[in-house]
């Protein structure tokens, strides 16, 4: 007990993040965009959760081999972020795995636009790779 | 850059601490509260700034005078790159400080309202924590203890983000 007042204590006459406003905070996390560091930062503490959920930038790189368990996290935890606008996803080329491609998705309430990525054909020289882009807007 | 700064209006704030800073106008005017205490006449020739000590006033007043002198990109439209470079670099050294400054200057920012120094603070923080766990993350920022996620709230935000904790 005595080690928590110290702390609150001595929190008091540090520089803390508490009398940030949340509007400044929130400007923090839309500066980190990738998903990856988002979702430590809602582990924080409540209030870093209820701000990190404000977001509405998000880019998502997945991660090879993914279980399809994971799949499913990744889309219950997408959807918590109830304010988001737009997301990109990118799925890196791995040596063994030669593909390439990003989504990327702008939404509102509806989905705005959804822009589809991918090389037609991968060189190993990087110096030829062609981007084919195709974008689709839904009726 | 022809106009001497001898002859141009100052301004001097005033720290919590009671230190006292003579500035030019022009360099005041970065701050968009202050320009407008200027521009609605209700600024004395002391403006105090009760919640900004001297350390963090200091830094401000070094940020403000840099971009105050050096060319706005809206008022040329092919300014040469190496302005741009010089302040990218000195924004990078800037931000070079421990991070109760950079919380400090961030609160100050936000009252006085710079918007490019509340970006650059928020960007250093955000690089800062980057990669790091919630607990490192704690640590760098200070966060208070009182607000943890419950243990229960806890467990169901990881089991959301497992992907990431994988």
């Amino acid at each position: 007990m005595k080690n928590i007042e110290k702390f609150v204590a001595g929190e008091a006459d540090s520089s803390s993040f508490d009398p940030l406003p949340d509007e400044v905070v929130l400007q923090i996390f839309r500066k980190i965009i990738d998903f990856e560091t988002l979702c430590p930062c809602r582990l924080v503490s409540k209030r870093f959760n209820r701000i990190t959920l404000q977001v509405d930038t998000i880019r998502f790189i997945t991660k090879p081999c993914t279980s399809y368990k994971s799949f499913v996290s990744t889309i219950l935890s997408l959807k918590k972020f109830e304010g988001l606008k737009s997301l990109s996803i990118h799925i890196p080329s791995t040596p063994k795995h030669l593909y390439m491609c990003r989504w990327k998705i702008k939404c509102g309430k509806d989905f705005d636009s959804v822009i589809f990525l991918s090389p037609n054909s991968v060189y190993h020289s990087k110096k030829y790779v062609n981007e084919n882009a195709y974008s689709k807007t839904p009726t | 850059m022809s106009t001497s700064s001898s002859s141009s209006k100052k301004i001097v704030l005033k720290s919590a601490d009671n230190e006292t800073f003579e500035i030019d106008e022009i360099v005041a005017l970065e701050s968009q509260a202050i320009k407008n205490m200027i521009e609605d006449e209700c600024a004395d020739n002391v403006i105090p700034l009760g919640n900004i000590d001297s350390k963090t006033l200091s830094k401000i007043i070094e940020y403000c005078k840099k971009h105050a002198e050096s060319p706005k990109k809206d008022d040329n439209a092919d300014i040469d790159e190496k302005a741009v470079e010089d302040l990218k670099s000195f924004d990078a050294e800037f931000a070079k400080v421990d991070m109760p400054l950079i919380q400090d200057i961030l609160m100050a920012a936000n009252f006085l309202n710079i918007d490019n120094l509340i970006g650059l603070m928020c960007r250093t923080i955000a690089d800062r924590i980057k990669g790091k766990t919630p607990e490192e993350i704690r640590k760098i920022l200070n966060i208070n203890k009182n607000d943890l996620l419950s243990p229960e709230q806890e467990a169901k935000a990881r089991e959301e983000n497992s992907w990431a904790f994988d």
